[in-house]
């Protein structure tokens, strides 16, 4: 039986409070010093914001600072894929499709054909809704993309992830079967508790 | 092989005459748009590789100029100057800080900067004998690599040359002149 969409949201809040809590003490203990980037970047706002510097240059200065940032927080990204392949990917695995929060609530992800839930599917799946898309093609473009075009590179990722996780809401929201565009990508639905 | 060495922007402890060594000082916007300028000027050059020292305010000026992902080598660090950090110059030793021959009583010695820039050149003329490549530093390393490669002057006195913000030199290596 389909979970209910109530339940599909608190869980996902639950997972989700759960998962900030977690990195929120990763970034207390690992937390790569920032200020002279930071600072820079109060500079280059503020001679913006004075008429002293075009459009164009802002936004490319703004990309090589994000730039710096991004490949400083290298290891802080990397931890964070970590735990969110830990938490969304491993622990569901092992634990009959179910993370805390959808445990709390008795349901749990399948595969579409009922069979046991695959270590692909549920990446797949949290891939979309979890912002993996985001922090994997950081982490990799940080080192890769030219700093000049770092700006639109971040720029465009952002909207695909959020475009990515909105599309997946109302999916959930509007359709039928109740499947956001991660359960159809994965071949996954979200069901009540055996 | 063909190496640009490139000074940072304008910082602010440059405009104050200050020392600034191993510390973070800020890029002014002066010193961002001379990063422009050298962007313009080398967006010909076909760099095989772009290397910065890791202080922000060369990695900032790369990332400025640079027309391709940038590689941070700490082995491109400004020179510690010490006790002498946030000081002027005419507060201090400077012309011992920069003699060849004397002792030095404080920061990085002379010798260990030309040994990291010894090690840097070799690697990269092993790795790029015929490309251009560019690096992006400081005053006391681009004076470093400069006495490096052309050698010490007799009076070992390194503070004759003058290396403005922005501004960078270009030379011409191959394996044969290694030492």
């Amino acid at each position: 039986m389909k979970a209910p969409l109530k339940k599909r949201i608190v869980s996902y809040l639950i997972d989700i409070i759960i998962l900030l809590v977690i990195l929120g003490f990763i970034n207390i203990f690992y937390n790569p010093d920032n200020t002279a980037l930071n600072k820079q970047m109060d500079m280059i706002s503020l001679e913006y914001y004075s008429g002293n510097t075009s459009f164009n240059e802002y936004i490319t200065d703004l990309g090589v600072i994000y730039n710096q940032i991004d490949r400083n927080n290298i290891i802080i990204n990397i931890l964070n894929i970590i735990f969110i392949v830990i938490y969304f990917v491993v622990f569901p695995y092992f634990n009959n499709g179910q993370t805390i929060g959808k445990r709390i609530n008795h349901i749990e992800v399948r595969a579409k054909s009922n069979k046991k839930i695959t270590l692909l599917k549920l990446f797949v799946r949290n891939l979309i809704i979890n912002g993996l898309v985001y922090l994997l093609a950081v982490t990799v473009g940080a080192f890769v993309i030219t700093p000049s075009i770092y700006f639109w590179f971040i720029s465009l990722l952002g909207i695909i992830q959020i475009g990515l996780v909105f599309a997946s809401m109302f999916m959930v929201l509007y359709r039928k079967d109740k499947k956001g565009l991660h359960d159809l990508i994965a071949g996954t639905w979200v069901a009540s508790e055996r | 092989m063909k190496l640009y060495v490139l000074r940072h922007g304008e910082t602010e402890t440059n405009i104050l005459k200050l020392i600034c060594g191993k510390s973070e000082c800020n890029l002014t916007r002066k010193g961002m748009v001379q990063a422009r300028e050298v962007k313009q000027k080398l967006k010909d050059v076909d760099f095989k590789a772009i290397l910065s020292s890791p202080l922000t305010r060369a990695r900032i000026t790369a990332s400025i100029v640079a027309n391709k992902p940038i590689k941070i080598d700490k082995r491109l660090i400004e020179r510690d100057y010490g006790d002498y950090e946030f000081k002027k110059k005419t507060e201090v030793d400077y012309n011992g800080f920069w003699n060849y021959a004397r002792k030095q009583v404080t920061g990085e010695n002379i010798k260990d900067l030309m040994n990291r820039i010894d090690s840097l050149i070799k690697e990269l003329l092993d790795k790029y004998p015929n490309s251009n490549v560019l690096l992006v530093t400081h005053s006391g390393v681009a004076r470093g690599i400069h006495y490096y490669l052309t050698g010490i002057p007799k009076d070992n006195d390194l503070t004759k040359l003058a290396i403005p913000n922005c501004s960078y030199r270009v030379y011409e290596l191959s394996k044969e002149d290694e030492k």
